[in-house]
């Protein structure tokens, strides 16, 4: 896959050291965001290169319900992936974050990238059969 | 001997295998077995196995069995036991029929003997103050196992997932969920409920506490004891409150993800 390159920007905010991340995304065009019905953000062990720890799938605009688990120290990617309405993964960001760190806020930015396709049967309104 | 080996394993890759999932290295491996490639099958079968997404659990039934039948075409019975031990947890009841090599059902019923211990998962949910908290693990099979995916509706009947041994879910509702075992590209391997026939849990309520009779002391006697009570309380959230900010868990705390729109 080769994605459109994804800027990321980690703001440390006050210089302090935080104990927790506020973890932020956009999308890079608001012609993106339409197209999205299904965000996919995943934790990764190691950067965005790295395994996956955990994933959490919500619709756009909506936050997960669900509260990531806290991170050991060690080294992170924090994933975006965006489906639209044929279940295809069309968009992605990942930003990197050095735990612990200073830096309290991560955003990722969304950019477009090369698309696949997400479910290996029906799909409809970007949701796989069975989700 | 050899020649009616292959023929059988050429008949089964026919005849059984899955026909029309249309992945392209299922395909190959199973092109592989059939021509007796059996070496480099077994490589087109850890890679199928090794896919991230794009499989079903019969599509992983189907790789253990072909990776079993190539290992014991090469003699290693071993990795093949091993596969069908595999095989076994998280499928106990698999069939074989005459399409299979004879060698592959001596196999599994030698295994089935040995009862390998079943894929099974363990779901478990309380309810916290303003939710719930749902924890799975699994045990068995651990080699196939990729992830766990936790499945609820939030309280408000609209579902999401999420790939991780545990959630934290904000509800003032009972939450439904249902856990799965993620296997091999995806594949769900096992379930603890279904979306049709879920597990529930509801949120922590307010506990009121019935007050004790107040026992009549006289007056003066209870500032002391009030205050000591009054001192406890502070004293105890004090430490309560360091060891929430500093002491028990030195993990960072990571927020849900937030979009931002400029």
């Amino acid at each position: 896959m080769t994605a459109r390159r994804s800027f990321v920007v980690a703001l440390a905010l006050f210089g302090c050291g935080g104990d927790s991340i506020a973890w932020e995304y956009r999308f890079e065009s608001v012609a993106l965001r339409d197209e999205a019905r299904v965000i996919e953000a995943r934790v990764l062990r190691g950067g965005c290169s790295g395994e996956e720890l955990a994933a959490y799938r919500f619709a756009p605009g909506e936050r997960s319900a669900v509260a990531p688990a806290p991170l050991e120290d060690g080294r992170y990617g924090l994933e975006i992936e965006a489906r639209d309405e044929s279940c295809r993964w069309f968009a992605r960001g990942c930003a990197e974050v050095e735990v612990p760190s200073d830096v309290q806020v991560v955003q990722v930015v969304v950019s477009a990238s090369t698309a696949r396709e997400a479910c290996p049967g029906a799909c409809e309104a970007g949701v796989c059969a069975g989700e | 001997m050899r020649r009616a080996f292959v023929g059988l394993v050429g008949l089964f890759v026919v005849t059984l295998c899955p026909s029309a999932r249309g992945q392209a290295p299922s395909t190959r491996a199973r092109a592989m077995l059939d021509e007796a490639r059996f070496d480099e099958a077994v490589v087109a079968f850890d890679e199928v196995l090794d896919l991230r997404d794009g499989l079903e659990r019969e599509d992983v039934l189907d790789a253990l069995l072909g990776r079993a039948t190539a290992h014991l075409a090469l003699r290693d019975e071993a990795a093949a036991a091993n596969d069908v031990a595999l095989l076994l947890a998280i499928e106990p009841d698999v069939t074989l029929d005459r399409r299979h090599p004879p060698s592959l059902h001596r196999l599994v019923e030698r295994a089935r003997r040995t009862a390998p211990p079943p894929l099974v998962l363990h779901a478990a949910a309380r309810g916290v103050a303003g939710g719930v908290e749902i924890e799975v693990a699994h045990e068995g099979a651990r080699e196939l196992v990729r992830a766990v995916e936790i499945h609820h509706d939030g309280g408000v009947g609209r579902w999401q997932s999420a790939r991780s041994g545990r959630v934290a879910v904000r509800a003032d509702a009972p939450v439904r969920y249902f856990v799965v075992a993620i296997g091999p590209g995806g594949a769900w391997l096992a379930t603890s409920g279904t979306q049709d026939d879920p597990r529930y849990v509801a949120p922590e309520r307010a506990v009121v506490l019935e007050t004790e009779p107040e026992v009549e002391t006289p007056r003066r006697r209870r500032w002391p004891v009030a205050l000591g009570v009054i001192g406890g309380v502070l004293v105890a959230g004090a430490v309560v409150a360091i060891v929430a900010t500093r002491g028990g868990d030195d993990r960072t705390a990571l927020g849900r993800p937030r979009e931002v729109i400029e």
